[in-house]
């Protein structure tokens, strides 16, 4: 047996640091976990509708500069769109979730229309801004309202 | 006017180093969470890396050698390679990171997605650096980027509670919902962007490049004090429109989308055309000095024949590290990983890496048989001291953040 040279220790080390940094990314990873208990469950709510309103008021901003003439097309088109994928990536997240009690299922209950009136108007929001419509862009700005004041509401409700 | 195009350097290093995707992210991110209540920790960026780029200029002016050269030298080439290694992946990240930022910013400008914008946009880097003149990358880039001041005039537009925003930036403390290693995890990810090594590496490489006598010092003080903390400004009026206008709706951001509308509504069309230059100006200039630190770094070490102003045929090494920098880089942005998350975990990296690089310069700078009569200060030397236990700090603490935070979620 021979002494490997430096080029294969550096190697090793190479090797030996590159799977201590995937390990480590993969430890920052968020799986979406089960929810054992309400309390869990009405943390993963809580989240989702925090993620959803964050989406809804980004939209809101978006479709008060196309009230005022303030943006281009293609920017907004981005802004919304990315937002609307945000909500309902959030909420395809938490409908993933299995309720662990009825005490549970009456939460995915009221917080599940909540998602969808969010996302349907940001989807309406979108489609007008990809054609560049502002005017019809403007008018989705007070479903939009609606929507946050909702969503504020829940997140209010359950601390 | 040789001096002014000097300065310009300075400049570019400024806006394309602190303002890259990495800044605009960590500092929009911030300002949404805690308002201005990590203020001190850009800051405290500015002043590390005014003191690290000033010592790593001087060392190159006197010594006519860059970083990496050093680094073999005081550290020995086993440890050095592994500082190389280390250095380079990081920096390597950071190319990602800002391929794909210019690309996002096309998206922004175009509603083309940011993934079939990667291709051109690596091929353009790639052909600046082949056949535009260093002079003109700068003085195009440099300028462009001061786009980026309509932030602070947003801020201006805003007319913001000035009061408030000073409260919060002079009283910090872990906002109220956040716990406080959440606040210090983004504490450290805005100290990594700000000092960033890529900056140095570019700077001091440029610096001999460009044969700076000793007679160019008085420039490198005026490029590293003005240019940089003109980045710090822009970073910290970025973070406050943010504060303002996110903070009170319970906006978290997410996308570089959202990085840009305090701009948009502040000031309308104009900012948002300006912010738009700007963020492509200042993620090119930053693809643009990661690439080239690519082939700087490696080739150094190695002690091939480098330099963007030498002959592509006499440097061919040289071009060959930066163009399969590029392209591996291009690729991992083509993966479609989130870009935004890619910038957040290599600015906290590369604040866990700086000691690596930091090091070796603090000892070269303080070495007088090698310095001469430009050997630190007393003062310079205990301020670089000082940081350099900063770091070990924020080096030894950003794994363990960044697990217990899961990445800062």
């Amino acid at each position: 047996m021979t002494e490997p040279g430096p080029p294969a220790v550096a190697v090793r080390r190479l090797v030996v640091a590159a799977t201590a940094l995937g390990v480590l990314l993969a430890a920052c990873v968020q799986p979406v976990g089960p929810a054992r208990t309400f309390d869990s469950y009405e943390h993963k709510a809580k989240d989702t509708a925090e993620t959803a309103l964050s989406a809804v008021q980004t939209g809101r901003l978006g479709a008060q500069a196309a009230k005022r003439d303030d943006t281009f097309a293609p920017y907004l088109a981005v802004l919304v769109s990315e937002a609307e994928d945000e909500a309902s990536s959030a909420q395809t997240t938490f409908d993933s979730v299995q309720p662990p009690n009825d005490k549970s299922d009456n939460l995915r209950d009221n917080l599940d229309p909540l998602l969808t009136r969010a996302v349907d108007a940001l989807s309406q929001a979108r489609i007008a801004a990809r054609r560049a419509d502002f005017d019809e862009v403007a008018k989705q700005e007070p479903k939009l309202a609606k929507s946050a004041r909702e969503l504020d509401r829940f997140v209010e409700a359950h601390p | 006017m040789k001096k002014l195009l000097g300065v310009t350097l300075g400049i570019l290093t400024a806006v394309g180093g602190f303002l890259d995707i990495g800044d605009i992210v960590t500092a929009s991110v911030t300002g949404a969470r805690f308002r201005m209540s990590l203020a001190w920790a850009v800051l405290l960026g500015v002043i590390g890396i005014v003191i690290f780029a000033e010592m790593a200029g001087r060392v190159a002016t006197v010594s006519h050698r860059p970083v990496f050269d050093l680094v073999r030298e005081r550290v020995g080439a086993r440890l050095g390679l592994a500082n190389l290694l280390a250095s380079y992946f990081i920096n390597f990240l950071t190319l990602a990171a800002e391929v794909a930022g210019v690309s996002l910013a096309l998206q922004l400008a175009s509603d083309v997605n940011y993934l079939l914008w990667i291709p051109l946009v690596t091929f353009l880097v790639w052909i600046v650096i082949w056949r535009v003149k260093f002079e003109t990358m700068e003085q195009v880039f440099g300028l462009a980027g001061l786009a980026l001041i309509v932030m602070a005039v947003a801020l201006w537009q805003l007319h913001p509670d000035w009061s408030s925003l000073w409260h919060s930036a002079s009283h910090p403390e872990v906002t109220s919902g956040e716990g406080a290693p959440t606040y210090f995890y983004f504490g450290i990810a805005l100290f990594g962007a700000t000092m960033t090594p890529y900056e140095v590496f570019f700077f001091s490489s440029g610096a001999v490049e460009e044969h700076w006598q000793r007679s160019d010092l008085i420039l490198n003080r005026a490029n590293v004090y003005l240019g940089f903390p003109l980045g710090g400004a822009l970073t910290l009026s970025l973070m406050a429109i943010s504060a303002v206008v996110f903070a009170p709706m319970n906006i978290t951001v997410e996308h570089l989308s959202q990085a840009a509308l305090p701009t948009v509504v502040a000031v309308g069309k104009i900012g948002l055309a300006l912010i738009l230059i700007g963020f492509f100006a200042a993620t090119f200039s930053a693809a643009l000095e990661t690439a080239l630190s690519s082939g700087y770094t490696i080739s150094q070490y190695f002690g091939w024949q480098w330099g963007k102003l030498v002959r592509p045929k006499e440097a061919a090494r040289f071009h060959v590290v930066v163009l399969v920098s590029l392209i591996g880089a291009a690729l991992l942005a083509l993966t479609a990983i989130d870009p935004v998350k890619l910038t957040e975990y290599t600015v906290v990296l590369a604040a866990a890496a700086l000691p690596l690089t930091y090091f070796p310069i603090l000892v070269v700078a303080n070495d007088p048989d090698f310095m001469g009569d430009k050997v630190n200060s007393r003062l310079s030397n205990a301020l670089a001291t000082g940081y350099m236990g900063i770091l070990v700090v924020v080096s030894v603490a950003t794994i363990p953040l960044m697990i217990a935070t899961k990445g800062g979620a």
